[in-house]
């Protein structure tokens, strides 16, 4: 065994040789001054790794992470991924559709004036036919005519106090009767 | 130690060792079963973790040192490595080194939820599969394993760090350097130092 000693900077090259992958037997014979200190320097070294070879997991450690990643995939598999970048465009475009129809059905829902005057008269000619007391159609059709119907705002206050049914003309269009009753029965004149 | 005592060229060996090692993780083979896994292949991955359960099971357990709590992070470290998979390129970096990123990850977050950790008893921490049998060859075994490991936490966190990843963990400097942010001449002198002091007390107590 030499008498030289191991400078840092002849360890700093032995290591840099060694993770480089020359092996020890190389190094060895390329630094025979310090073969005594490098033995010692590589028996330190293979001792770590051996006393770390002890070091085991438990038998029972292989199959707790087949269960954990059985679970997760089984997770994975079964999980469903709610569609966000389909629905949320299919969703607003549905909404918009529907806010255009509605907005059109309650349009055409809207009578105007003339139109409001005339149902009620119909309406009224409809009682009087069901009570019996109806005119013949063929007499009553011109009478109904919304040409010649005229009525101020008077008369049809007037008009809401005679039906007196407690709320207000465009309450009792909008919720006594619908689009298809009015058709009919503006139809039936 | 026994092989450096009875006069074995051990350094060969470990030489071969390490060459084995690497080969084995270069292996193609081990390339293909990563790529599989990386499609989805479960049969693949779990191949894979049954090949590195050990190496990061003994990553995690020298840093932690609780069996417990090592065995709940070598799990954890699986089902992260699982889920990253796709995002792993091994053209640059190795499937253990990556792992052991991974695990590394780990052990930090853990250290921050569990700062109250108690460590095992030095027994418990190089219990083998056999231990429970304690025979004298095994008690003889434990007490270098208590004076080998008594060395290594003895010496700085740095230290400790590097020495644990190059000589216990097997990675290259190129790697630690990339895993600790150092500079590969940093982590050698650093390595240098600490192997001088191993040696020193591994001489005083007779293990080489």
């Amino acid at each position: 065994m030499n008498k030289n000693e191991l400078t840092e900077d002849i360890l700093d090259k032995v290591l840099m040789l060694h993770d480089q992958g020359t092996s020890v037997s190389d190094i060895l014979s390329m630094f025979p001054e310090y073969s005594g200190e490098l033995k010692e320097i590589f028996a330190t070294a293979h001792l770590l790794g051996e006393t770390a070879k002890q070091i085991e997991p438990s038998l029972k450690l292989s199959g707790s992470i087949v269960t954990k990643l059985n679970g997760k995939r089984s997770i994975k598999e079964g999980s469903f991924v709610f569609p966000w970048r389909v629905v949320l465009p299919v969703g607003a475009m549905a909404l918009l559709l529907v806010t255009v129809t509605l907005g059109q059905f309650r349009s055409s829902t809207v009578v105007n004036e003339d139109q409001t005057v005339a149902f009620i008269d119909n309406q009224d000619d409809l009682t009087k036919k069901s009570r019996g007391t109806a005119a013949p159609e063929d007499t009553a059709a011109p009478a109904i005519s919304l040409v010649n119907i005229k009525l101020t705002v008077a008369e049809i206050d007037q008009e809401e106090q005679d039906i007196d049914f407690g709320g207000t003309m465009d309450d009792f269009f909008l919720d006594e009767f619908s689009t298809a009753e009015i058709d009919t029965a503006l139809a039936e004149f | 130690m026994t092989s450096w005592l009875t006069g074995q060229p051990f350094y060969l060996s470990q030489d071969m060792c390490i060459i084995v090692v690497l080969m084995s993780l270069n292996d193609s083979s081990l390339i293909a079963l990563v790529q599989k896994a990386k499609g989805g292949d479960s049969a693949a991955f779990d191949d894979l973790y049954r090949q590195f359960m050990t190496p990061i099971f003994r990553f995690v357990f020298i840093r932690v040192r609780n069996r417990a709590d090592a065995e709940d992070l070598t799990q954890t470290v699986f089902v992260k490595a699982w889920n990253a998979l796709p995002r792993f390129d091994d053209r640059e970096e190795r499937f253990l080194a990556w792992l052991y990123t991974i695990a590394r990850n780990s052990i930090i977050d853990h250290w921050k939820k569990k700062k109250d950790l108690i460590p095992d008893d030095p027994d418990v921490f190089f219990a083998t599969r056999e231990a429970p049998d304690r025979t004298e060859r095994l008690a003889e075994q434990n007490e270098a394993s208590r004076l080998v490991y008594g060395a290594l936490t003895s010496l700085g966190d740095d230290q400790r760090e590097i020495m644990t990843l190059k000589f216990i963990d097997g990675l290259t400097n190129k790697e630690i350097a990339k895993m600790t942010g150092k500079s590969e001449p940093a982590i050698r002198q650093v390595q240098s130092r600490a192997l001088k002091s191993l040696r020193a007390e591994f001489k005083n107590n007779n293990l080489i």
